[in-house]
Parts: C-alpha cells; structure tokens; sequence
C-alpha cells in the first residue's frame, strides 16, 4: 500500500494559496461586474486589439466629421436661401426689363433705374451673407466680402457705379446713346461694358475683379468622410452673376430719361437677356448646390449607422459577459466559504486533543 | 552474567529513545520552518562481537526525494525567467495604457488626423490651428515618453541582473563552506542533517535566479553547473561577472556596449554566442528584456517617429530642397530627418514638433494650414496643403523588417499593429507566467508534502516512544529486583 503523505506546512500552505487564486479571481470579477468591461481588456483580445484601437479611432473619427458636417449643411441651406433671394430679385427686374424693351410707357421706364439699383443692393447683401465669420460666396477668399456695395470705394479706387460711369463717359456719355447701334457698341465694343464685367477691359481698374468682386472665384473644397471631398461651386465670380450684376448695372447706369426711346429699348432687351442667361446659370449653381447638400445628408445618415455599428463592436469587443461573472462569482463564493469551513474543522482537529 | 546484559540492554533502549524523543522535538519545533526536511534516526541492533547487545542510532537521516526536488528546482528556473520577464513588460504596457483608456500611441495619432479634418473645415480658425499643434506635441510627447520608458525598463533589468548575480555569487560562495563543513563532519561522523537541508535552501535559492544541474559526490560534496556546463561550484566556487551599466540608451545593445555575464571568462548570457548560454531563472528572464523585448519595441516606435516625420515632410509642398533647415512638421531634433540614408535607431526620443508652430517658441501655429515654410499669399480657404497633410494617414509606406511587424501599410495601420503586438507579447508573458506558477506551485507542495513533518505522525511516534521508554524501565525494574533477590541470598 502506498502511503501519500502530507506534511503539516504543505496543507497550510496548500489552503492559503488556494483561497488567495479564489480571493483574487473574485476581485477581478467583482471589478468587471461593476464596471461591466473587462479588467485587462488588450489582453483577453489578443491580437484582435488592433482592430479595437482602430475602432476607438474611428469612433471618434465619426465625431469629429459629424461636427464638419453639421456646419457644411447648415452652410450648404445657407446659400441656396441666398441664391433664391438673389434670383427672385433678378426675376423682378427681368420683368420690368422684357415690358421695357417693348413698350412705350415713359412713366413707367422711369422707375426701372431705381428698381434696379434696389434689385443690386438685395443680391449684394444676399451674396454677402456670411456664417460664423465666413462669407459663403468669396470662394478660397473667404475672409472678404465677395461684392462691393455699388457706391462705396474697393480697393482698386473706384466704386462700381463709378466704373459703369467711366465707361459710359468713355463712349461720349448717356447723350451719345440714340441708335441701336450706338448701344450695341457701348456693350460689346473694345474697353466697352462687357470687357468690363469679363475682366478684359483696359485700364483694370474698374473690371470686374478688381471693383465689383473682392473674393475668389477658386471654390472651397470641404470633406465629408475620409477621402470623399464636395467642391461648393458658388462664388460671386461666376459667369451667372457677372451677367446678373451686368444686365443690373446697365439698367440701373442708364436712365429711361436720358437716352433716345430707340435705345433705351435697346439697352432693355439686351439687360433682359443678360439677366435671364445669369438666372438660368444661378438655377444651375443652385441645382450643384443641391447635389451637395445630398451628398452631405447621405454622409449623415451613413456616418449614424457606421456609428452603432461601431459602438457596438467596441461593446462586444471589451464588454464582460455580467452573467458569467456574477454565475463565477457564486460559484467561487461557494467554494471559498467550504474552503473556510474545512480550514476550521481540520483546525480543531488535531491528535494533541486526545493526549 | 545475563542479568547486567538485560540492563545494559534496556539502557541502549532508552537512551535509543531518549535521541529519537529528541528528533521528534526538533521535527516538531521545524514543523512550519520553510525548507525544512523531516529526520528520522535509524535504529539498528547494537551487536558486540557478533552477540545482540541492545540498540543503537546508526544516523540520523533526512527524509527528502531527491526527483521531487530536482523538479521543484527546474520549474521554478523556468517559472522566475517568465515571471521576470511578465513584470517589466507589464510596466511598460501600463504605460502605453489599455485601448479603452484612449491614451495610447494609436490614439494620439487618430487625435492628429482629426485636428487636421477640423482644421480643413475651419482653417483660419486660430483655436484649430492650436489644437492641431497640441495634437502634435502630444504625439511628438507620446513617442518620447515611450522611448524614455523603455530605457527605463532597460535600465532595471541591467540593475535587475547585476542583484541577482551578487545574490548567486554570494549562494555560490555560502555553499562552498558549507561543502568543505559538511565534508569534515561526515569524515568524523557526526550528524550533517542540518547544514545539508542548508545547502538545498541555497541550491533552491540559486535555481531560481539562474538556471543549474547539479549532483552529489563522493563526500557528500555537491557540485553544481549551470545547465549549459559551465562550473559554478566544483570545490572552489567560481564567481559570475557581470557589469552594471547604470544609462542605457536605444543605440546600447548586447553583444556590444551592454555587458554580459561570464564565468571563468565563458559568456554565459543567452544571445552571446556560447552555444548554450543560460536559459532560465530570473537572470535569463531579465537579459530577455533587456535584449530582446525591450529593443524590439524601441525599434517599432522609432520606425513610426521615422515614418511620421518622413511623411509629414513629404507632403509638405512649401519644403523646397532637402537641406537640414528644410524641416517638416516633425524634426528630428530641430532639424530635417532623412529616413532613407539616417540611422532611425531611437528616433521615438529624438522627434519633436517644428519650433516654426510653437508659440512657446516664437512660432506661429497658422503655419500647419499653408506648410512650415509658407511665406503668406494664399487664400485663407485654400486647403490643398491640409488635403496634404491628411493624406499622410492614408498613404502606405515601407517599414524596416526589423520592428517584427508588417513591412507595408498605413502609419495608422502599423502603430495600431506595434500597440497590439506588444500588449499581446505582455499577455503571453502573463498568461505563461500564471499557468507555470500554477505547476510550480504543485511541484512545491507535493515536494513540501513529502519532505515536510507531519505534526499528528510526529506524536503518534511520540506516543511509541514513550511506552517504549516505559517497557525499558520496566525490564531495568525488574533486572534491579532480580539482583536484589540474589543479594537476598
């Protein structure tokens, strides 16, 4: 018969280290059941924290886009409201321009040049809106307003209606306006209105860059996930409203009472031509616009799924199973209170007790 | 005459007993005394020119199993390398911080790219501009900071190993008196229990610092070699050397400016080309950290202040040569980084961000919108260069074969791996560390449970003894009756 035999320390020893495994599996679950994740959580996931670490980055990845892209469409609405409210003023005066060109009415084309100087004062502002210090339609130039106030300074030294004056005054004035023709060449002659407004006329001073458009006609480019970036493709440069502020100023430079009836309808149909052609374009840019702003909702909406899909993983990934543990934590409950309850009765018994 | 026989008899009987009473005292008093092997003196029957004269203690001897303990000592050698190893990597990896905890290397550089997107949504906003320079000086801070803690590992494995070299020379030296006692008492026959269950605590204590086999000869000498064959104790002890080096660098590596550890000028450590250096117990667990580990992650964070510094510098279009003024948004010291020619070794304590950005530093933070080098004249909506910039993340570069890791990928994607593996190598140290405890500890207790004194066997031998010491004084009783009927007469 083999004997196995057991020395007094061993058996100590054995029961002590056996309840402090229990004690201290117990504090780490007691941990992970109050915190409800795990207590060393890169390394219960091995290699598989990786993919955690990239999860937490892109978690707060999706924060950081959700706040760029909560500004870029309220930015985005922004401007559409402005480029309505520029074209419904455009509209107006179109109107007025189509009864000019072919009525006779004098009392009525007498008001034409007020309106319109009202009609460039409404787009201005509209064109000038800014949001939280930005103005939406500079461009990459975003720190100037985009159009000069048409009686005030620019830079260049003039004023837009000081411009729309030198040019006309380099054509012999308002009174050399009888024919058709003379108008057509005020329009499209060398150095005349259109050169002006298509940058090309000499002296620069007065062209269109330089008095009426302080920003840059290089849109802004903004991300809105990773690698995909939206271009806003308005500015107050663009060949829209060139030809809005053109039609605009040459109503509002030239008064009905000045010039010869021939002419003035002459100057009228060509503004209104002007004016529809810049509105067709200002639809389109708003139509680009809308584009965008789809794009943006569509980023939004995918950037709320990915992020519970995200948050989920991250959960699954470092959470402790709660009924695991609290089923553990009973399990070792038992076995320590047994443990404790064998120590004391082989404790007390001992030999010694029957000498 | 047979009478004087029988009291002479009994008279060995007793004194018999009265050693072995005194052996259960000892066996008791030791009964929870650590290291501690039962004795047991060996009666045999005292015979005088071949005719039985009573009984005799022929030695007193100790009761040990010698495999049990041959295990007990190879376990915990393999047991204290991992032990040691887990330790110092469980410092470092608390350092680098858990993935939930978001402090980590991977999380500093997400926090870059996203200050960077920030910035491109607002960039001529000051306070982003401010935070993207933050989130590089955190970065820069954070790669410092782990390479100045993995010197600091370093460091306390080198003092580490040169304690528990004095610790072995000093066993060493213990065990070589004790050997020459030892041989002496044996020599005149006198008891050499105690100082034997002496030398095994100083062979338990030395297994566990470094790997040994050991045997006894002739003598009861024991010699011991570590389980390479090198001679630690073969008479004379010999003494292990080693030098401390008190700064360690990245650059310092082993076999090279770091010491190793020799014995009669043989180089013992593992890695310095004797062919079966140590492998085992706390020396070797702590060279492993010191040499293999450690270096191993300076390598992977120094291949990311590499790559980060390259990259930045790259797309940075306003550099316009490759002079060591021609700095990125990282520099390696103030200066230009050239990863393709520069020696990247400690590079993660040497990045730092441009003094360019830096308003402690007369710098202006707006610089990380247009480049470091931008002198004005862009728009303040021209973004091109932050595309740039983000695009760093995304890009794929080559990384030295030497970090351990993938050769190619995103720098996102390569720190994510560098955090991973090295919680990972911390785990398995862990993990192995607790599942070798676990054998050690069964190995001790059974070896414990075999060589250790029974308190309850202990008296029930007491409880013989003494009705034997009575049974003798019995027949001394009534021997001296005997002889007094006699004198009667």
């Amino acid at each position: 018969m083999t004997m196995i035999r057991v020395s007094t320390l061993s058996l100590a020893r054995q029961t002590r280290n056996n309840v402090a495994q229990m004690q201290s599996e117990m504090m780490k679950l007691q941990q992970e059941l109050s915190t409800g994740s795990k207590m060393d959580v890169a390394g219960e996931n091995g290699s598989r924290t990786a993919t955690l670490l990239n999860l937490r980055n892109t978690a707060n990845e999706i924060e950081q886009f959700d706040i760029n892209l909560t500004s870029q469409s309220a930015r985005l609405a922004t401007m559409q409201e402005a480029l309505t409210q520029a074209r419904t003023a455009g509209e107006t005066l179109r109107d007025l321009a189509l009864a000019a060109s072919g009525s006779q009415s004098e009392t009525s084309n007498a008001t034409i040049a007020g309106a319109a100087s009202d009609a460039i004062k409404t787009i201005t502002n509209m064109l000038n809106s800014s949001q939280s210090g930005r103005f939406l339609f500079s461009g990459t130039r975003f720190d100037q307003q985009p159009l000069q106030q048409p009686d005030t300074t620019s830079a260049s030294g003039l004023s837009p209606n000081d411009a729309m004056a030198q040019v006309i005054a380099a054509f012999g004035g308002t009174a050399a306006l009888t024919t058709t023709a003379d108008v057509d060449a005020l329009i499209d002659g060398p150095n005349g209105i259109s050169a002006m407004f298509n940058d090309t006329r000499v002296p620069a001073a007065g062209n269109y860059a330089s008095t009426f458009f302080n920003g840059s006609t290089t849109p802004v480019v903004g991300r809105v996930d990773g690698d995909v970036t939206i271009s806003y493709d308005a500015t107050a440069g663009d060949q829209g409203v060139r030809d809005l502020m053109q039609g605009l100023y040459m109503l509002s430079s030239v008064s009905s009472d000045d010039v010869t009836e021939e002419a003035y309808q002459q100057l009228a149909a060509r503004s209104m031509e002007l004016i529809n052609s810049g509105l067709e374009q200002l639809t389109q840019s708003q139509s680009l616009l809308g584009l965008n702003e789809q794009t943006v909702a569509r980023a939004q909406d995918n950037l709320d799924v990915q992020k519970g899909l995200v948050n989920n993983q991250i959960v699954k990934l470092e959470e402790a199973d709660p009924y695991e543990s609290s089923l553990r934590l009973d399990v070792l409950k038992t076995q320590l209170e047994s443990t404790f309850s064998v120590t004391a009765s082989l404790g007390q018994m001992s030999l010694i007790n029957y000498l | 005459m047979s009478i004087s026989l029988a009291l002479q008899t009994a008279l060995t009987g007793m004194q018999a007993n009265q050693t072995k009473s005194a052996v259960v005292a000892r066996n008791i008093a030791n009964a929870t005394t650590e290291g501690y092997s039962r004795k047991d003196a060996v009666l045999t029957s005292l015979t005088v020119a071949g005719e039985g004269r009573g009984v005799t203690v022929s030695t007193i001897e100790r009761q040990v199993n010698a495999s049990l303990t041959r295990e007990t000592r190879g376990q915990s050698s393999t047991y204290e390398a991992q032990s040691a190893k887990s330790t110092l990597l469980t410092t470092y990896t608390d350092s680098i911080g858990q993935p939930s905890d978001e402090r980590s290397l991977s999380s500093k550089l997400a926090g870059l790219e996203q200050a960077l997107v920030g910035l491109e949504e607002l960039p001529d906003s000051a306070a982003q501009q401010r935070a993207v320079v933050d989130a590089a000086v955190s970065l820069a801070n954070a790669l410092n900071s782990a390479s100045d803690t993995i010197a600091d590992i370093r460091q306390q494995a080198d003092a580490g190993i040169n304690d528990a070299v004095t610790e072995v020379n000093t066993a060493l030296k213990q065990m070589e008196e004790l050997n020459r006692q030892i041989g002496v008492r044996t020599g005149t026959g006198q008891d050499t229990s105690e100082l034997e269950d002496q030398r095994d605590r100083l062979l338990d204590q030395v297994a566990s610092l470094i790997d040994i086999q050991y045997f006894t000869r002739e003598g009861n000498e024991v010699v011991v070699m570590t389980s390479g064959g090198v001679t630690l104790l073969d008479e004379t002890a010999r003494t292990l050397e080693f030098t401390n080096t008190a700064v360690i660098g990245p650059e310092a590596s082993y076999p090279g400016s770091l010491s190793g550890l020799t014995v009669d000028g043989v180089d013992v450590a593992p890695g310095g080309g004797y062919p079966q250096g140590i492998s085992g117990g706390r020396i070797a667990g702590l060279f492993a950290v010191r040499d293999g580990a450690m270096p191993e992650a300076q390598r992977q964070i120094d291949e990311i202040a590499s790559a980060l510094t390259d990259l930045f510098q790259s797309a940075d279009a306003s550099i316009t040569g490759t002079g060591a003024t021609d700095t990125g948004l990282f520099t390696e010291n103030g200066l230009r980084h050239n990863r393709a020619t520069a020696d990247v070794t400690g590079m993660a304590g040497r990045i730092q961000v441009n003094d360019l950005v830096l308003l402690s530093k007369g710098g202006d933070s707006s610089l990380v919108a247009t480049g470091l080098h931008a002198t004005g004249g862009s728009d303040v909506g021209d973004t091109t260069q932050l595309a740039a910039f983000i695009g760093v993340f995304d890009t794929n570069v080559g990384f030295s074969a030497s970090a351990g890791l993938t050769t190619s990928g995103t720098i996102k994607s390569f720190t994510d791996a560098v955090i991973s593996q090295q919680h990972t190598a911390r785990a398995a140290a862990e993990n192995s560390a607790t599942s070798l405890n676990v054998q050690l500890e069964t190995v001790k207790a059974s070896r414990e449970a075999a060589e250790g004194v029974n308190i309850e066997e202990e008296l029930q031998d007491l409880m013989l003894l003494e009705r034997s010491f009575a049974a003798n004084a019995q027949i001394m009783q009534a021997a001296g009756r005997m002889l007094d009927k006699l004198l009667e007469i």
